[in-house]
């Protein structure tokens, strides 16, 4: 079987962990490293989140240290979304592994390893990867691209216009953006076309499998915030992990090229400006996810838990 | 004595010439290594000043490391109009066969703070951008840089534009993360290097010198000269970037005052501004920079000289 290198960037985050369980289920993709980087939650939770999920998942790859902080402004979180300690409240047993090494270290050395064949994806804000492509430009022309959960086509999360992941950190964004690596841009309001209902949210649960406790853990802080959702508010989407299943499988979405701007300034900040038109001719930078199936990615869930079946 | 162990950032450029005439000659000062940046000039000029400054006046014992092309964000500027096409006005220096190091100027710099026992100063007097790229990159690495004398910025007046000192409007995103970095800076800014000037008798005493650094120093600043009396209709030139190495070899000389320093980068007027805060009502927990106010004019150009006599 032919493998696919990729690094996995990530702020551990409740959809974060689902979307790692799901990569690590599918032995084609090559996890060559796993980095930490602030979001979700504070960077002492993402990082050791990260570290002890590795352990938990037997994973064979390293876990690095991260940026801490957004590349020029202060570090906001979304803690109540991701419970007490961003697992939801769950606290993963202890890891013996320790930080190796530092994010743009690392996935310099694997682009030039894998030669053109890298791939990034991100679930988390783009401060590593900003970072990444400042210390190291020579690089960008061997990441065979970047694949990231944020932004959204339409409406935002955190404010009106923008999605939590790019509102962290829109100068890293911008930096990403306008680097020229080719970006796929798994935002929002495509996500949630792949939404699952608290009943199918349930009926994931119970499984025999080696994840049982984190994954039914998750499920039912899930469901606990679903429930107490106002009735427009019901249906849950595991943003990360449907960025995961394109990845896997991008017959899952749809997506079209477009030029993107990120607004890094102001009430708008974070806010990914799909120009549709384009009368400027810009570049067309990134693909834009526009659509998700929801029935292929529950049936990849099905699939996941079968891999970790006992 | 005990020599304070340095590395100077420069982007080559007079003025940065005349301060690497300073700081080379200077007994106080153990110069670990040379990095180069964008910003007067081009990398690719830059780097070419600097290796010949450093091997025409006897120093290729010094490693120079060859720094970042591009701004963190910005598209890039330089200042041709005050440095010349070369970045060194009419003076002309023979090409030097010392080639930069094999490591870029962020690992070399990496390398020479991880293995030092002590705290190394760094002294910028280009655009941020190596030392923000360093910081971002390798945090764990501030505790072991003492302090960043740094020729940037201004409390009370820019040169780019009315608020903008062009160091800063250069990269302002990378000066942003160095003042933000909590690493304690000394900002030898306008306020201080405007009042570091070297005047057309001072000219004449460098040429009486009848040596080469004299005749060098001589020609670029009558470039410099031109510059300012087409700019601002006076006899004289600023030599900013002298101004970080005389206060590291003569401390006395220049006078400070503790403030908060910040970079703004999100103004519509304002952008690449260096706001200090003085007053002294505030909380001064967080002051991070002491910045320069004042320097004695006469003992300024007197080092001026008195370096170029070394050579």
């Amino acid at each position: 079987m032919l493998k696919r290198p990729v690094i996995i960037d990530t702020d551990p985050g409740v959809d974060d962990t689902i979307a790692i369980m799901l990569a690590n289920a599918h032995p084609e993709l090559d996890i060559k490293a796993i980095t930490p980087v602030t979001g979700n939650v504070p960077y002492k939770y993402t990082s050791e989140n990260a570290l002890r999920l590795v352990k938990y998942l037997e994973m064979d790859c390293p876990v690095t240290n991260g940026a801490v902080n957004p590349l020029f402004i202060k570090c906001e979180d979304a803690g109540s979304v991701h419970g007490k300690g961003g697992l939801g409240g769950y606290e993963l047993p202890p890891s013996d592994k320790t930080f190796e090494g530092y994010a743009w270290d690392i996935i310099k050395e694997e682009a030039i390893k894998a030669d053109g064949e890298l791939e990034i994806i991100t679930l988390g804000p783009l401060t590593n990867i900003a970072i990444t492509l400042l210390r190291y430009p020579e690089i960008k022309p061997l990441i065979k691209r970047i694949v990231c959960m944020g932004g959204s086509q339409y409406d935002g999360n955190v404010t009106p216009k923008a999605e939590f992941n790019f509102w962290v950190d829109p100068d890293a964004v911008d930096i990403v953006f306008r680097s020229g690596v080719p970006i796929v841009m798994c935002g929002l309001d495509s996500t949630e076309h792949a939404y699952l209902t608290i009943d199918e949210l349930k009926a994931l649960q119970g499984r025999d499998t080696k994840v049982k406790e984190l994954f039914d853990h998750i499920m039912s802080f899930m469901i606990g915030r679903r429930e107490a959702a106002t009735e427009d508010d019901k249906l849950q989407t595991i943003y990360d992990a449907i960025t995961i299943a394109y990845v896997l499988d991008p017959s899952i979405g749809k997506t079209e090229k477009h030029s993107v701007l990120v607004e890094t300034k102001g009430i708008n900040k974070g806010w990914t400006i799909i120009d549709r038109r384009n009368r400027a001719g810009n570049p067309l930078n990134v693909e834009v996810l526009t659509w998700a199936d929801r029935d292929k990615f529950k049936a990849m869930l099905e699939e996941m838990l079968e891999y970790y079946k006992n | 004595m005990k020599k304070i162990p340095v590395i100077i950032d420069v982007d080559t450029g007079i003025d940065d010439a005349i301060a690497l005439l300073l700081a080379m000659s200077a007994e106080e000062l153990d110069i670990k290594g040379i990095t180069t940046v964008a910003g007067n000039q081009t990398i690719e000029k830059t780097t070419r000043n600097t290796l010949d400054v450093v091997e025409y006046f006897g120093r290729s014992d010094i490693p120079v490391a060859r720094g970042y092309s591009k701004p963190l964000v910005r598209e890039q500027i330089i200042a041709a109009y005050a440095h010349g096409e070369s970045g060194l006005g009419t003076a002309v220096l023979p090409k030097a066969k010392k080639q930069a190091e094999a490591l870029d100027a962020v690992s070399f710099i990496r390398k020479v703070l991880e293995e030092s026992e002590e705290k190394i100063t760094l002294v910028p007097t280009g655009p941020l951008t190596n030392i923000a790229i360093l910081l971002l990159s390798y945090p764990h690495l501030k505790e072991k840089i003492e302090k960043i004398v740094l020729m940037g910025g201004g409390a009370y007046t820019g040169n780019s534009n009315a608020v903008a000192e062009f160091n800063i409007l250069a990269d302002p995103e990378a000066a942003n993360v160095v003042f933000a970095s909590g690493v304690n800076i000394v900002m030898c800014g306008l306020d201080v290097t405007l009042k570091a000037i070297i005047t057309p008798d001072d000219i004449e005493k460098l040429l009486a010198l009848n040596n080469k650094a004299g005749d060098f120093a001589a020609e670029a600043f009558k470039f410099y000269l031109e510059m300012y009396r087409k700019a601002l209709n006076v006899s004289g030139c600023a030599v900013h970037d002298a101004v970080t190495i005389v206060y590291l070899t003569h401390p006395e000389l220049i006078k400070t005052k503790p403030g908060t320093a910040t970079v703004d980068i999100d103004g519509k007027y304002t952008y690449a501004g260096t706001v200090v805060d003085f007053t002294p009502w505030r909380d001064r927990s967080k002051d991070n920079a002491l910045v320069g106010v004042d320097i004695d004019r006469d003992a300024f150009a007197q080092l001026v000289i008195d370096a170029c006599k070394k050579y």
